[in-house]
């Protein structure tokens, strides 16, 4: 896997003390090669419009003089929407906005070595789930699909069929347990003996009835229905 | 002289019958100083002298009278009521002495017509079974007694003893000899361990009201705890207010050229901010306060506190019970991490909002297996007997607001999850 790291803070002293602690840091991580770029502020970090585009994380200071750390977040967002943000700053004195720019850590530049790792160990777990890419041998051809592009996988006889984002649709032959075995460490749930839906993609279970981002209803049965929360439930639980 | 003590001892059992039995149907008046007792004194002397008349019809109608009287004397009710209770009661007692003759003479092959002390056995026979049908009707029927809120299974337990001196009696009397001793001894041995086993119950709920009684108490104190942080929470932000007289005061400083004096002072107010602690902000000052609190805590523990939160200000649960979920969750946390090691200390919080649906989980790693007796997981604290109520407590309130509870633990992590609707 490769990652493109992106650290932004307007004290010297900071930007090398969180370098080096990543570094540190993936130095134990296996298959990982990285590259990382520094920026003393927002005005550099959008100069090269490609930069930000090609970046898969950024760790961003909050106070920083002319443009604060969340505004420049929310721009990069913008150009951006799958980068992964962790703030770093003195204090947290969290403004309810910034609950809206959806970071995946804040940590706080007195306890750098302590609560870093434990950011750059959580970014390395969503990439692993965000990068992740598997080759699929259908009916409309070959394809390689993003692991975060699979919304759900519904078993139909001999065939399996695989919803896409953008409500694209592909199908194989195959089982839905081969499947499942294939994507456990990608949080994937068996809501039901021929559907296996993307945990990222849920946006609520209610009633027996599961509720994707793209808005399609699944149904649940009710001797698995706790079951699913359960399984549901404890991936939220556990964070990003 | 046998006879007149068996008599009286028979009466005064079907009298305490009569008690229970009209007790179940009835409400009790209020007399004054101790106008009940010499009213079932006067039964007993009245039942005592029935059994004395030779008359069966005359005997059925002092019996039906007297306890008509008396239980118009000692109870509330119509005249109607109170008299079909005392007939109900007379021809249970009938239907209790016809079943055990009946059992006994064509069941059993007993000659029920035999000597003093062996009639005597029967007697007692029919009055304990008189005694269990009236303790039925009490459980069944009651509107005052306390027998109703035995659980079933002590009821068993209870029923027990009666149903096992029938059958010990009942032994007695087909056996002879040696044989009736044995039995009686062996009877008794069992009677014994039923004892026990019985007594070790009631200690077991006892115990258990001790704990609900110690996690009054725990949440209480909490209560205590977090008013006292509220309190403090409203200090700190009358302080940051202040924070701009100190800058005002920084920049006089600076203006007057007294630099040193510049860089004590701000010096000293990092000092204080620092030992103010982290502020986080939900928009729900409860939850608010907790957070800064727990945070403190954490920290002393040299626990990582990550946290997700969000605005948290549409959230509808009353406080105490906000503060019970949330500190009994990090503080089970906290503890679960303080046994790790120093990389694995790591306690996962987040509280969010999802489409009305209140989530508070928590996620910590473990060490060693999760212990669980009867599907409850026990505590891995070393006083046991003071903890395990934490968890008690939670489950408590997410079923007064009908959510939902759910534990996941692998091999090492464990995490608990919390949905309320909102």
């Amino acid at each position: 896997m490769r990652l493109t790291i992106g650290v932004c803070d307007d004290e010297g002293y900071f930007r090398q003390q969180i370098t080096q602690t990543i570094q540190e840091k993936l130095a134990f991580q296996d298959g990982i090669e990285y590259t990382i770029d520094t920026f003393s502020n927002g005005q550099e970090l959008f100069q090269n419009p490609n930069q930000i585009k090609e970046c898969d994380v950024l760790f961003m200071d909050i106070s920083m003089p002319g443009e604060n750390g969340m505004q420049v977040a929310a721009k990069v967002k913008q150009q951006n929407e799958k980068i992964i943000l962790v703030f770093i700053t003195s204090y947290i004195d969290f403004a309810i906005e910034g609950y809206k720019i959806n970071a995946l850590r804040y940590v706080l530049k007195k306890d750098l070595k302590g609560a870093l790792p434990e950011a750059v160990d959580a970014v390395c777990r969503q990439m692993k789930i965000q990068k992740k890419e598997l080759f699929y041998d259908c009916l409309e051809g070959r394809q390689l699909l993003a692991v975060p592009d699979l919304y759900y996988i519904e078993s139909k006889g001999h065939k399996l069929q695989l919803n896409v984002r953008d409500d694209r649709v592909y199908t194989m032959y195959g089982k839905l347990d081969e499947l499942e075995k294939q994507l456990k460490d990608f949080r994937f749930i068996r809501i039901h003996k021929s559907f296996l839906v993307n945990y990222q993609h849920i946006r609520s279970i209610k009633n027996y009835i599961l509720t994707l981002d793209n808005g399609v209803e699944l149904m649940i049965p009710r001797e698995r229905y706790r079951q699913v929360k359960e399984q549901y439930y404890e991936l939220r639980g556990g964070l990003q | 002289m046998i006879y007149i003590i068996r008599t009286l001892a028979l009466t005064l059992v079907e009298v305490l019958c009569c008690r229970i039995f009209f007790d179940t149907f009835l409400k009790r008046r209020t007399l004054e100083h101790h106008m009940d007792k010499v009213v079932l004194l006067g039964l007993w002397g009245m039942m005592f002298g029935a059994a004395c008349i030779t008359g069966m019809v005359w005997r059925v109608l002092v019996v039906v009278l007297g306890t008509f009287i008396c239980t118009r004397i000692l109870y509330n009710g119509s005249f109607i009521h109170v008299f079909f209770i005392s007939i109900a009661e007379y021809t249970l007692n009938l239907m209790a002495d016809s079943i055990v003759v009946f059992l006994l003479q064509f069941i059993l092959q007993v000659d029920v017509k035999r000597s003093l002390p062996e009639n005597t056995l029967i007697m007692i026979m029919c009055k304990l079974l008189f005694l269990l049908c009236v303790l039925a009707c009490s459980r069944y029927f009651h509107h005052i007694g306390n027998l109703s809120y035995i659980p079933d299974k002590d009821w068993c337990w209870l029923m027990v003893f009666p149903i096992l001196t029938l059958a010990l009696i009942a032994g007695m009397l087909i056996s002879q000899g040696m044989m009736a001793l044995m039995l009686s001894a062996f009877g008794l041995l069992l009677a014994n361990f039923l004892f026990f086993y019985l007594v070790q119950d009631i200690i077991k709920r006892e115990m258990n009201i001790r704990e609900q009684q110690l996690g009054e108490i725990q949440v209480r104190n909490q209560m205590q705890l977090y008013q006292s942080m509220e309190a403090n929470y409203e200090e700190q932000q009358k302080k940051i207010h202040d924070v701009r007289n100190q800058m005002e005061c920084v920049r006089g400083l600076l203006e007057d050229k007294q630099d040193s004096k510049a860089l004590e002072y701000i010096n000293h107010l990092y000092g204080t901010w620092e030992k103010e602690g982290a502020f986080i902000n939900t928009n729900h000052a409860i939850v608010n306060s907790i957070l800064r609190q727990k945070l403190i805590y954490a920290e002393q523990k040299r626990v990582q506190l990550v946290l997700e939160v969000q605005d948290l200000s549409a959230v509808r649960m009353e406080d105490e019970d906000l503060v019970i979920i949330l500190a009994n969750l990090i503080d089970n946390g906290i503890e679960a991490c303080e046994r790790l090691k120093q990389k694995q200390r790591v306690l996962k919080l987040r509280i969010c909002l999802v489409k009305n649906e209140l989530q508070i989980s928590t996620q910590n790693a473990i060490e060693g297996q999760v212990q669980k007796e009867r599907g409850i997981i026990v505590t891995s604290k070393r006083e046991k007997r003071k903890h395990g109520i934490g968890l008690k407590n939670i489950h408590r309130i997410v079923e007064k607001y009908n959510g939902e509870d759910f534990i996941q633990y692998g091999t090492d992590y464990f995490t608990h999850t919390i949905v309320i609707e909102q």
